[in-house]
């Protein structure tokens, strides 16, 4: 399973150019889309999913043209966007056989079993009678990832799929998503919480202002962060200085003062020492070091 | 298949989110709990039973058909309008729209979900309809209307509305606004639209005519599919628009390109439909503009008279084939070379032999081989085939008139006026069925009018198994030929073939027929006991009427048959008679329906409900209970001129009359006067052409006085006003040729008669004159009368001319007017009893004699009219009045005197064509003093010239210049906007709904009122004194006035004296200041009211009158000054 994306361009009708000439090839497994708020990242999803129309550019799914042959590329489709609610008037059972049934399910009886089975999987099999507009949050988002799974799909887009969730839901999440993507399937994996790109993705593209600016492993972006990750012991007074002048990761208060991680080419007059960077050393490195951008703490 | 499959995924799934909101199951609850309890009250023991459900079962399965669709149609209207709104929001639907599903199969899911929602409301409350109606006692079941009324009603109607819907809601993209829109068409349908263009517009069926038969099925099925194929396929063509507009990437391009195909398709097609059907009716209106001008091309042709028919039918399903001889004379005094005869231009001639012809239309235009010279007769045969073009009947009806008759109750049934179908055949003389001798109408004048008595002969082949019906001895042959054979020369024949079965009795060698459909006789659970004794109920109930009347029934049988419910006829200026009363026969529509007389199960509930509401200790056996049925059968349906106005509001359908409308007298279509003289007699006029008619009007007018006054006093004027307000200055002459309102009209014409057998009456004798005519016209039946003949008996038995009235009376537009003054009211002694005197002074004001028919009712209220009408009584009238014509000269004055052998309850004076509004004054006598002193006997004395006016009184009524009303503009744009042109807004004097008073002052009339000869009063709600009534009394000497305000009292209500304290505000301007005098009216009657005295020197003097009072109603009238000495 193979994703190209030639040339990708959006615009919006109020001149916001969201997207800005995407060039990248997705390969099956997980593939983590990383970028701050407003980086093109859901507009890419939309387009991908066909709710969208590009203003240019082409993408190919497996050879076949999103424009050209939607129906064949829909039906290969999984999706769970990043705001998802439910028809509240429908049950979880019901719900779930809605989207199977759409999603080329025909036969009763075996979707039936289909439907039993990813109630299952997800842990939703007990609460099958219950409205979904009742499950708790947690129970929601693994009703919509069934849903997006539903139907053996061979291209899964998740939109920021673990916001809200607690770690535990999380880690499940992960998982599940990591199972399925041992098929010959693609998962996109729109987030801006790293913790989901460094545990599950294999490949991982970072956009910026529509642009994307990083392609490639997780572990060759902590590559570039490589000796620029720096743990500091800073007094009160330095703790105010050095939050002005580098990008704070992480801050602990300690008996000495404060235990800073910051992300930077050097720590003058500082005292600290260089430490093993992770993917969100790495992002941060990136954005401040490589794009010159202001990393805005979240 | 996959499309199919994801169809019914989004189908189901949209019908269970429908069903699951409490929007939609409040709306269901709701409905089905009113269907539940409107089905438990009409078609039940327990509640009241509802008359036109009884008379044709599919009524029901539409009436409940009619109130869901209304209903649904607003919810469908919202939920759809839903549609989009949702999508656009919610996430959620990104999760289905990105799916292989097309847009088409998304969307026409979503349709279909919704509508499977509605049509399972549908079929459910069918379902609980159906078994209310199975377990009525009243009425049959019949399961066919129930599937027609769901298929036309309710699907087009839901899948138009959901469909507009969704496209507007996808152009408009905004729900609120969208519901808006939707919701102002429904109302502009609704309110404004309405029948408009013959019903294009009701896209709820709400108004089209849909009535179903049990007999004929719908009368104009093709009309029908058309119409409801109208919106269907306007409907999908707009779901197909917003199958394109929805706002998702499309992955179909064939799909697309089949959607835009179909939307094109489906639209052109809804709209091709509504030209053919539009199409259809401008094409029969100038059908028949070309049939009238025909007509008036030949209408001064000379006619020939007809003296005999010889016919021979064959009923061949959808047409028929027939060959009418007719013996034909010359009675003109020229030799005719060229004659018309009138035959349906549906019936094409085949064969004419005895002369060529040619046809143009409706007109046989025969030229005799040689010129038929006066008093020869010739005999031509003519052949001929086909079906009746409806389109040719009453051509005198114009598109105002049709229109207006739309919006009454009939109007929903339908219009038809002939059956030719293989089930059944009806045909009348409007049909022109067979020929008939000059033209059947024409708009220049009356000169065309004639009608002719012949000898008919009709030989019928029917279908076996049929019942043929028509005028004469009825014999059959062995072959299934049936030949009548009137006894009498008649003016016209019809014909009924249909499944009947017949019912007949002899009473008094006269055959009575009841011929009813298969199964329509659910009367007879009325009628259990009375079947051996019914002979002396007719006997009794003939007697009377006959005696009121002073005519006796001239012909050996009187049918009574059913026919298809949606036949229907208007009537003529020229006659009174409607096609449902034909020669020895009365048509009556299917189960009765609109027919208050034959609501037997109404008449059983109020007669229990009166003997259990009075402890009715009396017991009435069910013989005479159900002789009593039969008798209000008789006497509603037969002996009444007119429909009681409240009984046409019988059904439910909205608009129609209102507060404001006034009482538009309803001709009894059933009354069977017709047969006592317009089959008997006809006077032929050539000068004035509406002889014969003014004739009929007063024969019949005599036969049923009275009339409710409980509804003149609610709706304002009455039939006789309105005729009079026409006649203020235009003639009779002007008024036939120029009036297209036939309502008006016809009151013309009544009023007219009125006055001009009053004048006659005045001159040789009530009694004497009423007795000359009737013998008159009983030594002549069966054959036309020329005036000339009346004229001249008239002139051997009283040396009367009609010449010295006719000219006048049909050409001047001047009117009298009369002044009533000085009435006196007592009792003497004389010759050893107690006798009562009336006295008064009567002036005539104007330039021309009038005269006028006092009736003294004496004995109890009620009688022919007044209120409910009580079991048994009705047509016969049950009081004994006195009624005396007195002829009053130009600028006269008359004392007149009665003396009268009873006290009598009221005294009424008919002014007929007056300026007098009302046109009838009535006035009450309570208990009357004996005068010792007293005396009295029937004078009629002209006395010195007085219009009774007092010289020291000045007196500004609302009539006259120094009166004028303030108050806001009311009406909204909203109400201007869908406020229907109602053709009663163009009448001066409005009707007084005293339940629900107008909040504008408004102009009425009533005797209570003050006025010389008009009486009239403006009035209002009570309010908070926004309104005002203005008086300006002109004053010509200073000085100190008592001031009075004439305040009326009117009576409402069978309870007499039963409304609250009446309270006036008034303002008076005087010298000294501004006095706000509170007036109390007179609790018994309507009088002047004193109001102070005060000091006036300006040039006028100014009393206002506000409607700030806690009353429910303010008159504003009139106010007097008398100067003190």
């Amino acid at each position: 399973m193979r994703i190209e994306i030639k040339g990708l361009n959006k615009v919006y009708p109020n001149g916001n150019h969201a997207i800005k000439d995407v060039n990248m090839t997705i390969e099956s497994g997980m593939f983590g889309l990383l970028g701050p708020n407003g980086a093109g990242k859901s507009t890419l999803m939309r387009i991908l999913v066909t709710l969208m129309k590009p203003s240019s550019g082409q993408v190919l799914v497996n050879g076949l043209d999103l424009m050209k042959d939607r129906k064949e590329i829909r039906s290969m489709l999984g999706y769970l966007p990043q705001d998802f609610r439910f028809f509240t008037k429908l049950k979880t059972y019901e719900f779930l056989d809605y989207a199977a049934r759409l999603a080329g399910l025909t036969n009763g009886k075996s979707r039936r079993e289909i439907v039993e089975k990813m109630l299952e999987e997800v842990g939703l099999y007990e609460a099958r009678n219950r409205f979904a507009n009742n499950l708790s949050g947690g129970m929601k988002r693994r009703l919509g990832i069934a849903q997006a799974l539903i139907g053996d799909p061979k291209l899964i887009i998740v939109d920021e799929p673990t916001t809200g969730l607690d770690p535990e839901e999380r880690i499940r999440f992960r998982n599940l998503l990591t199972r399925v993507s041992d098929k010959d399937v693609v998962i996109i994996l729109s987030t801006h919480i790293v913790g989901d790109i460094s545990s599950t993705c294999t490949d991982m593209a970072l956009m910026n202002k529509g642009i994307l600016s990083y392609k490639g492993s997780p572990e060759h972006l902590i590559e570039l962060a490589r000796n620029n990750v720096w743990k500091i012991t800073a007094t009160e007074t330095e703790y105010f200085e050095i939050q002005e002048k580098y990008p704070i990761i992480s801050s602990i208060p300690s008996e000495e003062g404060w235990e800073v991680q910051v992300v930077s080419k050097e720590i003058n007059g500082y005292l600290g020492e260089r430490i093993e960077p992770n993917l969100e050393h790495a992002y941060v490195n990136f954005m401040e070091n490589e794009l010159n951008q202001k990393w805005i703490e979240i | 298949m996959r499309a199919i499959h994801n169809i019914i995924a989004v189908a189901k799934y949209e019908s269970k989110t429908l069903f699951r909101s409490w929007f939609f199951r409040i709306f269901s609850i709701l409905s089905l709990v009113f269907v539940f309890f409107y089905n438990f009250i009409t078609q039940t023991g327990i509640g009241w039973p509802n008359q036109d459900m009884i008379a044709l079962p599919s009524m029901i399965p539409f009436t409940n058909l009619y109130i869901i669709n209304l209903a649904q149609a607003i919810i469908a209207v919202f939920l759809a309008s839903e549609f989009l709104k949702q999508d656009k929001k919610l996430d959620t639907t990104e999760v289905v729209y990105m799916r292989s599903i097309t847009n088409a199969d998304y969307v026409i899911g979503k349709t279909l979900g919704n509508i499977w929602v509605f049509v399972m409301l549908n079929l459910i409350a069918l379902g609980m309809v159906a078994v209310f109606n199975m377990a009525s006692p009243y009425t049959r079941f019949n399961l066919l209307p129930y599937i027609y009324y769901f298929l036309l009603i309710s699907l087009p109607t839901l899948i138009f509305i959901m469909g507009f819907s969704f496209f507007l809601m996808s152009v408009i993209k905004n729900q609120a606004v969208t519901f808006l829109v939707l919701l102002g068409y429904i109302a502009a349908t609704l309110f404004y639209l309405q029948n408009k263009f013959h019903y294009i517009f009701d896209y709820m069926a709400f108004k089209l005519p849909m009535t179903w038969s049990e007999v004929v099925g719908f009368s104009s099925l093709k009309d029908i599919m058309i119409h409801r194929g109208i919106y269907f396929f306007l409907g999908l063509g707009f779901i197909g628009l917003t199958i394109l507009l929805l706002r998702r990437l499309s992955q179909s391009k064939l799909v697309k390109e089949v959607v835009v195909s179909f939307s094109v398709l489906f639209l052109a097609t809804g709209i091709l439909l509504g030209f053919i059907y539009i199409r259809k009716i401008t094409n029969e209106e100038g059908h028949r503009s070309v049939m009238l001008e025909i007509n008036n091309r030949y209408a001064g042709m000379k006619v020939v008279r007809v003296q005999s028919y010889d016919i021979e039918l064959e009923h061949l399903g959808n047409q028929i084939a027939a060959t009418t001889t007719l013996n034909i004379k010359n009675a003109e005094k020229e030799a005719l070379n060229e004659f018309v005869l009138t035959l349906n231009p549906g019936l094409e001639v085949q064969q004419l032999s005895g002369a060529r012809y040619t046809r143009e239309m409706q007109l046989l235009k025969i030229q005799p081989e040689k010129a038929l010279q006066p008093g020869d007769s010739l005999k031509i045969s003519i052949q001929y085939k086909g079906t009746i073009d409806e389109s040719f009947c009453y051509l005198d009806q114009t598109p105002l008139q049709l229109e207006n008759w739309k919006n009454s109750p009939n109007g929903v049934t339908d219009k038809k006026h002939a059956f030719v179908t293989p089930e059944y055949l009806l045909l009348t003389p409007e049909n022109r069925w067979y020929p008939t001798a000059g033209v059947s109408y024409s708009s220049k004048g009356l000169n065309w009018l004639t009608s002719q008595f012949a000898h008919f002969q009709l030989k019928v082949k029917a279908t076996k198994g049929f019942t043929v019906l028509s005028q004469g001895k009825k014999t059959e042959d062995e072959n299934g030929t049936t030949l009548f054979q009137p006894e009498q020369p008649l003016t016209q024949i019809s014909l009924a073939i249909g499944k009947y079965q017949t019912r007949s009795v002899t009473v008094d060698k006269v055959t009575y027929t009841l011929s009813f459909f298969d199964g329509h006789n659910t009367f007879d659970q009325y009628f259990k006991v009375l079947t051996d004794s019914i002979v002396p109920v007719i006997r009794d109930v003939k007697k009377s009427w006959e005696i009121k009347i002073h005519r006796e029934y001239p012909f050996q049988r009187l049918q009574l048959i059913e026919i298809p419910v949606q036949f229907c006829s208007f009537n003529h200026a020229w006659s009174s008679a409607g096609e449902q009363v034909q020669p020895e026969t009365v048509y009556m529509a299917e189960g009765g329906f609109k027919m208050s007389g034959t609501n037997f199960a109404g008449v059983k509930r109020m007669s229990q409900n009166q003997n259990r509401d009075h402890n009715n200790n009396e017991t009435v056996s069910p013989r005479e209970t159900e002789a009593g049925y039969l008798k209000r059968f008789i006497n509603d349906t037969f002996l009444s001129s007119k429909v009681d106005p409240m009984g046409a509001f019988n059904g439910i359908r909205i608009g129609g009359s209102g507060p404001n409308l006034n009482t538009t007298d309803i001709l009894n279509p059933y009354f069977i006067f017709p047969n006592y003289y317009n089959y008997l007699n006809f006077i032929a006029s050539p000068a004035y052409p509406i002889t014969n008619r003014v004739v009929e009007s007063y024969l019949s007018k005599s036969a049923t006085e009275g009339g409710n006054m409980f509804i003149r006093t609610m709706m304002g004027l009455s039939g006789d006003e309105k005729g009079n307000i026409a006649l203020q200055n235009r003639s009779f002459a002007d008024i036939l040729e120029k009036q297209a309102d036939s309502d008006i009209l016809n009151n013309v014409i009544q009023t007219k008669s009125g006055f001009l057998f009053a004048l006659m009456k005045g001159a040789v004798g009530p009694e004497k004159f009423d007795e000359f005519l009737r013998g008159f016209l009983d030594d002549r039946k069966f054959r036309i009368i020329q005036v000339e003949e009346l004229n001249q008996e008239m002139r051997n038995n009283f040396k009367l001319d009609l010449n010295q009235y006719l000219p006048q009376w049909y050409t001047s537009a001047m009117l009298p007017g009369y002044i009533l003054v000085d009435t006196k009211a007592f009792k003497i002694q004389k010759d050893n009893q107690i006798k009562t005197v009336i006295s008064f002074v009567l002036t005539n004001t104007e330039n021309i004699s009038g005269a006028i028919t006092v009736t003294f009712r004496l004995g109890g209220f009620g009688g022919g009219g007044g209120g409910m009408r009580r079991m048994g009584g009705g047509g016969g009238g049950s009081d004994e009045n006195i009624e005396k014509t007195v002829v009053i000269g130009a600028k006269e004055s008359k004392r007149l005197t009665f003396l009268l052998n009873r006290d009598p309850r009221m005294m009424t004076i008919n002014t007929y064509a007056s300026h007098n509004l009302p046109s009838t004054i009535s006035q009450r006598f309570d208990k009357l003093e004996i005068d010792p002193k007293g005396e009295g006997s029937d004078k009629d004395e002209v006395i010195p010239y007085t219009d009774g006016s007092e010289t020291s009184e000045i007196i500004v009524d609302n009539e006259d210049k120094g009166f004028r009303i303030v108050q806001p503009v009311s009406k909204s744009f909203i109400k201007k906007l869908f406020t229907s042109d109602v053709p009663d807004d163009e009448l001066k004097y409005k009707g007084m709904n005293l339940w629900n008073p107008q909040v504008e002052w408004t102009l009425t009339t009533n005797e209570q009122f003050y006025g010389k000869q008009i009486r009239s009063a403006y009035y209002c709600k009570g309010g908070t004194g926004d309104r005002k009534a203005i008086w300006s009394v002109p004053i010509k000497e200073g000085g100190y006035y008592k001031l009075y305000a004439y305040i009326p009292k009117i009576r409402f209500g069978r309870g007499g004296d039963n409304q609250p304290d009446d309270i006036y505000e008034f303002n008076v301007t005087h010298d000294d200041g501004v006095d706000h005098p509170v007036v109390k009216a007179d609790a018994r009657e309507s009088t002047w009211i004193e109001m102070g005295t005060y000091h006036f020197s300006s040039d006028s003097a100014k009393i206002e009158l506000t409607n700030n009072t806690k009353s429910r109603f303010v008159f504003a009238d009139a106010v007097k000054l008398i100067k003190e000495k």
